[in-house]
């Protein structure tokens, strides 16, 4: 078991050494300053207020638009949940700049329900953020609702509840008890919105702390106000999810699958929640597709580039997720004391990760050097809370399973794991491969920071050509986006599903 | 750390082809899209040197200084073109850039140019543009406008932008002390405010503003290439904040000889001739070929801070700036 322990420390080792040195690079930052006292300004109120506003109002309608959808979802089991289960999974995997094109496509000015006022400001950030955040909240309260139990809806039946006193006594208190979490949750993401925020802010009125730390380095080359920035939103964030409760974070993406199997199909108040829920999340991406062909294709001369280097760091990025989630999945006699590592990485935001290793790169004279390094690495650091779970699920049942005929066998720990794990994590391995070459796709933040002038990955070229307003080109580059990253999703389904047996 | 850094940077020129590095230029977006000045300017100078000129667009002028500061002697640049005269003090103060060694006797300018670094290589005034088929009551001064209208505008970020940093002097010129409530009673009449001027145009254009900030000179491209007069520029009673728009090599290139070729080209009429109808700004030599749509642009007064003292107080005009329009 030695070479899988030292697997182990060498995954918590790297971990630890991120936050170490991000920690560090926020304490050498480089470069001049002002006066600390100067940063506790006007603007510093007004960061803080608006960070705090718009992800309090997008939480809250979030989940209060979230209610009727997932009570009627919940009401009984129906044939093909599953597949409107992933759809709402989906949203939240797909890149944000696709969101926030599609809601610029359908309530711009040029858009199909062109909003009264302008879409860059408040508005379009709120809409935007219910875009990406109404299919979260809604799979995770009906998730929650699915699992009241049997025999309670059983008992419900035989006491003959209508459909309000049912409401009242079986659902409303378990919607209740899920929304408080769920709202700290989305509360959390909104919080620590970046792409959204930068394309749709409109100025200095509408910005973040997250938006703040990108303008302070990349507009002012001041780390020090970065650096500030970065450990207020990062201090914010703790905050919450010590309100939050440790546990139920680490659940977020353990929200199973309504499973109970159901050959019914949905009754006519599912049909109705289905039916607009379609027609609400799919709107911004039919908009965005008419805009897409609103032109012939333009071929961009750096499309090429940027493809090639999303690819490349999407692949590298990919494969780091994997391994180490893979060493945080070794199973480890007694208690795991470094469990708080996975822990660390989901909390803080990557914006403020990054910020601490870009300055620390910075210090060193290493910042160009530094770009692809820094992307993958950091991309793969935010995937690894999202395909870790399914993994280590496989890797302990195949633990308990085959321990003891290794050990009666006698076989190495390498011959155990060609022999028997490898063959039982392959599946799932891929499946988390392609989400987090999906998610390293979309990336746009850690890339616009870290990138230096002549590097260009998709999603910076479809922001780029947002910023001439380009509205057509970035339309294009986005769909060809959306299809890889639905190419790879597809094969990651496939990769699970049809190699189970 | 600096061995390091110097290891670091010499790499690629071990590593180098036999063929020559282009000249790599820095500039602000709008400089090298297919419409701006860049692609003539570089095909022009390529033929005359036999060399490859590479342009890389920056968010817009101040970016280039940033981008400056981070790259220090590491930087692939060869030339940066594009900062204005007000950042010229800050910029020299990086230590970075090597002398132009070209004669910039008898250009004209909107004051007198002394400078061993900075070419300059065209100027404008700031100005607001509006559509007069759409605007009626367009404000006489810059005053009428924060103070006394209603018209919306869209302006550039002054962290990035020289135009916007133009309105940021402007303003300071104007109001002096009084520069934040002065700003701050201009929030009313903001819709937005752009990275660049590239965005700022466009959005304008989409009719999402009544005005945008640009330059007296913008509506000679609309009377030359779209043959109508509705666009027009504001022309405040105040005076107008001058720009003039400078070029400089860089000490790190290992070309600087072909560095010092571009500069010199740069302010001979081939170049000159482009740049008014392309860029849409005075030439600085007085017999380059500007569109014929230039004679009827007025040059207005000139307002500007000596730019030492733009050095000294930019952070904190910034922070002013900040603290009123985020509020």
């Amino acid at each position: 078991m030695t070479a899988a322990s030292a697997y182990r420390y060498l995954g918590a080792a790297l971990l630890g050494l991120t936050l170490l040195l991000a920690a560090l690079g926020m304490v050498l930052h480089p470069g001049r300053g002002l006066d600390w006292a100067i940063y506790f300004d006007a603007y510093l109120g007004r960061l803080l207020w608006f960070s705090l506003y718009q992800a309090v109002l997008s939480a809250g309608l979030s989940v209060l638009l979230a209610w009727p959808f997932a009570w009627a979802l919940a009401q009984r089991p129906f044939r093909g949940q599953w597949a409107l289960a992933g759809f709402l999974n989906l949203a939240f995997v797909l890149p944000v700049l696709a969101v926030v094109l599609g809601v610029v496509a359908l309530f711009g000015r040029e858009g199909w329900l062109a909003l009264p006022g302008s879409i860059y400001g408040l508005d379009g950030i709120l809409i935007a953020h219910l875009a990406m955040n109404l299919p979260f909240a809604i799979r995770l309260l009906w998730d929650r609702l699915s699992q009241i139990p049997d025999h309670q809806l059983r008992l419900a039946q035989v006491l003959g509840l209508s459909p309000w006193q049912r409401l009242r006594r079986l659902e409303w208190p378990v919607l209740r008890a899920a929304s408080g979490p769920v709202f700290v949750l989305e509360a959390l993401l909104c919080f620590s919105s970046f792409t959204v925020i930068l394309t749709l802010g409109g100025g200095p009125a509408n910005t973040n702390l997250e938006v703040a730390v990108y303008q302070a380095l990349k507009y002012d080359f001041d780390a020090r106000a970065a650096a500030l920035y970065a450990v207020i939103h990062g201090a914010v964030a703790l905050t919450a999810i010590a309100a939050l409760g440790r546990g139920n974070v680490l659940n977020m993406e353990a929200a199973r699958l309504p499973v109970r199997s159901a050959g019914r199909p949905p009754k006519a108040v599912q049909w109705l929640a289905i039916v607009t829920l379609l027609v609400l999340l799919l709107a911004p991406y039919l908009a965005l597709l008419g805009r897409a062909l609103r032109d012939d294709w333009y071929w961009s001369a750096r499309l090429l580039a940027a493809l090639q280097t999303s690819l490349g760091i999407a692949v590298c990025s990919a494969v780091c997720a994997v391994v180490l989630a893979l060493t945080r999945c070794i199973p480890v006699r007694g208690k795991d004391r470094s469990r708080w590592l996975n822990f660390g990485v989901l909390v803080i935001p990557a914006m403020v990760l990054t910020t601490g290793l870009f300055l620390l790169c910075l210090r060193l004279g290493w910042a160009k050097q530094a770009t692809w390094p820094l992307i993958i690495w950091i991309n793969a650091l935010m995937a690894m809370p999202l395909i870790i779970q399914p993994l280590r699920a496989r890797a302990l049942a195949a633990h308990q399973q085959y321990q003891r005929l290794t050990r009666v066998l006698g076989l190495s720990t390498p011959t155990a794991v060609r022999l028997i794990y490898w063959p039982l994590l392959r599946p799932v391995v891929f499946w988390a491969l392609a989400l987090a070459a999906v998610l390293s796709l979309g990336d746009m933040g850690v890339a616009a920071l870290v990138g230096q002038v002549d590097f260009i990955t998709l999603p910076l070229l479809i922001y780029q050509s947002m910023g001439s307003y380009q509205m057509t080109l970035a339309a294009q580059l986005m769909m060809l986006l959306l299809v890889l990253c639905a190419a790879l999703l597809l094969l990651a389904e496939w990769a699970r599903g049809g190699r189970r047996a | 750390m600096k061995l390091n850094t110097r290891f670091l940077a010499a790499l690629p020129l071990l590593t180098a082809p036999v063929l020559a590095d282009p000249l790599t230029i820095y500039t602000y977006e709008s400089f090298n899209t297919e419409w701006g000045p860049g692609p003539q300017i570089e095909a022009g100078f390529e033929a005359e040197c036999g060399c490859d000129v590479e342009f890389i667009g920056l968010e817009d002028g101040v970016a280039l200084l940033n981008r400056l500061r981070l790259e220090g002697s590491n930087s692939d640049a060869d030339i940066i073109l594009g900062l204005d005269d007000a950042l010229i003090s800050e910029t020299r103060e990086l230590g970075v850039l090597a002398e132009h060694g070209v004669d910039l006797s008898g250009l004209d300018l909107p004051y007198e140019w002394h400078d061993d670094a900075f070419v300059p290589y065209d100027y404008g005034h700031f100005a607001f543009v509006y559509d007069q088929t759409k605007v009626a009551q367009v404000p006489s001064s810059l005053e009428e406008l924060v103070y006394d209208s209603d018209v919306s505008i869209i302006y550039q970020d002054p962290r990035v932008s020289t135009p916007g940093q133009g309105l940021m002097l402007w303003m300071k010129s104007v109001f002096g002390d009084d520069a934040a409530d002065a700003w701050q009673a201009l929030q009313h009449n903001v819709v937005t405010v752009t990275p660049g001027w590239s965005e700022a145009y466009a959005l304008f254009q989409e009719g999402e503003s009544d005005m945008v900030l640009s330059y007296t000179t913008s509506p000679a491209y609309h009377i030359t290439a779209e043959d109508t007069d509705r666009y027009q520029a504001a022309i405040f009673a105040e005076g107008h904040y001058a720009q003039i728009e400078v070029a400089a090599a860089l000490a790190s290139s290992d070309q600087l000889d072909l560095a010092r070729d571009f500069l010199a080209y740069l302010i001979s009429k081939p170049a000159q001739d482009v740049l008014p109808g392309t860029n849409w700004m005075w030439p600085v030599l007085d017999s380059a070929d500007a569109p014929a749509s230039f004679e009827q642009m007025v040059k207005p007064q000139t307002l500007m801070f000596d730019s030492a003292e733009v050095a000294d107080n930019r952070r904190a005009w910034l922070r002013e700036w900040r603290n009123a329009a985020s509020q």
